[in-house]
């Protein structure tokens, strides 16, 4: 038998099964917590977020409408907490700096322009832009990292065309400015 | 074209139509900085593409579903039929009813206010002070005289005079000495 469509089982959620409610927490926790870390990058505030996330898609899911998928769905309700808790200055900077010493391995990988498929650069990309503002956070992650289409972003972040390239211009332009000084950084410093 | 807009189009390529892709990869043939940006936007999104792949490992999976289910449970348990009763509907009705209430013995005060003022207020027009009584009477003085005066006329069997009597709503300047006068001596006694 396969396995039963988010569809079908929201609709037992509706009639009062937690058990249904629990297999909807078990598919989809994961990416949840996925997108939570990209956005804020500690563990805690990760797990927390997910946790809001699907307390929150509890509550809300009576007006979820059938005609959009429950993981757009879900990446508004995590994209909105995640940037609520980002626009809070304090747990921004407080948690997080940007501590770039221990990727060593950056330098040599992009100087020598080749391709940088190592988990130190994705992390360092992913601490590079907290320094992002939150707006372009959520479209770099969601564009960029999710590799969501640019339709799918523009609802999550009910955002018009012209916002979300704008926005995306400048986060790229900015990341990329930042990895590019870091290692003009880095290779001053024998 | 530029290489300012060059460089905007390098960093949106993926987002660009195929005749923007065409004229930017013309522009780029010619331009050495330009081509250079270019190989290092490539690098980037390969390489974030093909990080965006790994997911991020969960500490514990089967720990972070019971959080979340215990967390679900807690604000269902605080949302049960007859919990949503009270804070729902019962408080709210509680309130709505205390506000009309409210709102009702501020009318009634209000009005008998009003009216207490409307009475005085017709009573000095009435009974304004006249030559020797610089005071004017107030209602409830006058009220008591002329009950103080009723009486006595009762204890001595006399009857009240239809003048005195008219004067009660009197009309004409004469009856309004002519209450004046029957009260006058009992407006000591107060």
């Amino acid at each position: 038998m396969s396995d039963p469509s988010d569809q079908e089982i929201v609709e037992e959620v509706r009639r009062g099964s937690a058990q249904a409610f629990r297999h909807l927490v078990e598919r989809h926790q994961a990416f949840v917590y996925r997108l939570a870390y990209r956005f804020l990058g500690t563990v805690g505030d990760a797990e927390d977020i997910t946790q809001e996330s699907f307390i929150r898609l509890w509550k809300t899911l009576d007006r979820y409408r059938a005609d959009a998928k429950l993981t757009t769905w879900l990446y508004k309700i995590v994209t909105n907490l995640c940037l609520d808790h980002l626009k809070s200055w304090h747990n921004r900077r407080a948690k997080r700096t940007i501590e770039l010493a221990g990727y060593s391995g950056l330098h040599s990988a992009f100087t020598a322009d080749q391709e940088l498929i190592n988990d130190e650069f994705f992390a360092a990309i992913e601490r590079l832009t907290d320094e992002l503002s939150p707006k372009q956070k959520a479209v770099f992650v969601l564009r960029d990292m999710e590799q969501m289409t640019m339709s799918e972003v523009a609802e999550v972040l009910s955002m018009d065309a012209r916002q979300l390239k704008s926005n995306l211009y400048y986060a790229r332009k900015k990341v990329s400015e930042m990895v590019t000084l870091y290692y003009e950084t880095k290779k001053a410093k024998p | 074209m530029n290489c300012a807009e060059s460089e905007k189009r390098i960093y949106l390529y993926n987002e660009l139509t195929p005749q923007e892709r065409y004229e930017t990869d013309e522009h780029v043939k010619t331009c050495t900085s330009c081509s250079l940006l270019m190989q290092r936007a490539i690098i980037m999104r390969n390489s974030i593409k093909v990080h965006s792949a790994h997911t991020t490992p969960m500490a514990n999976h089967a720990q972070m579903t019971r959080r979340i289910m215990d967390a679900v449970e807690t604000v269902q348990r605080k949302k049960t039929p007859s919990s949503r009763f009270f804070t729902h509907s019962l408080s709210w009705n509680a309130f709505r009813v205390s506000m009309a209430v409210l709102s009702f013995l501020l009318v009634i005060t209000f009005l008998g206010e009003y009216n207490r003022e409307a009475q005085g207020q017709q009573f000095t027009k009435r009974y304004p002070a006249t030559p020797g009584h610089k005071t004017e009477l107030d209602l409830a003085s006058f009220h008591t005289a002329f009950m103080a005066a009723k009486e006595e006329h009762n204890q001595h069997g006399t009857v009240l005079s239809e003048c005195v009597n008219q004067c009660l709503t009197p009309s004409s300047p004469d009856c309004r000495e002519c209450a004046h006068k029957f009260v006058k001596p009992f407006l000591g006694k107060i």
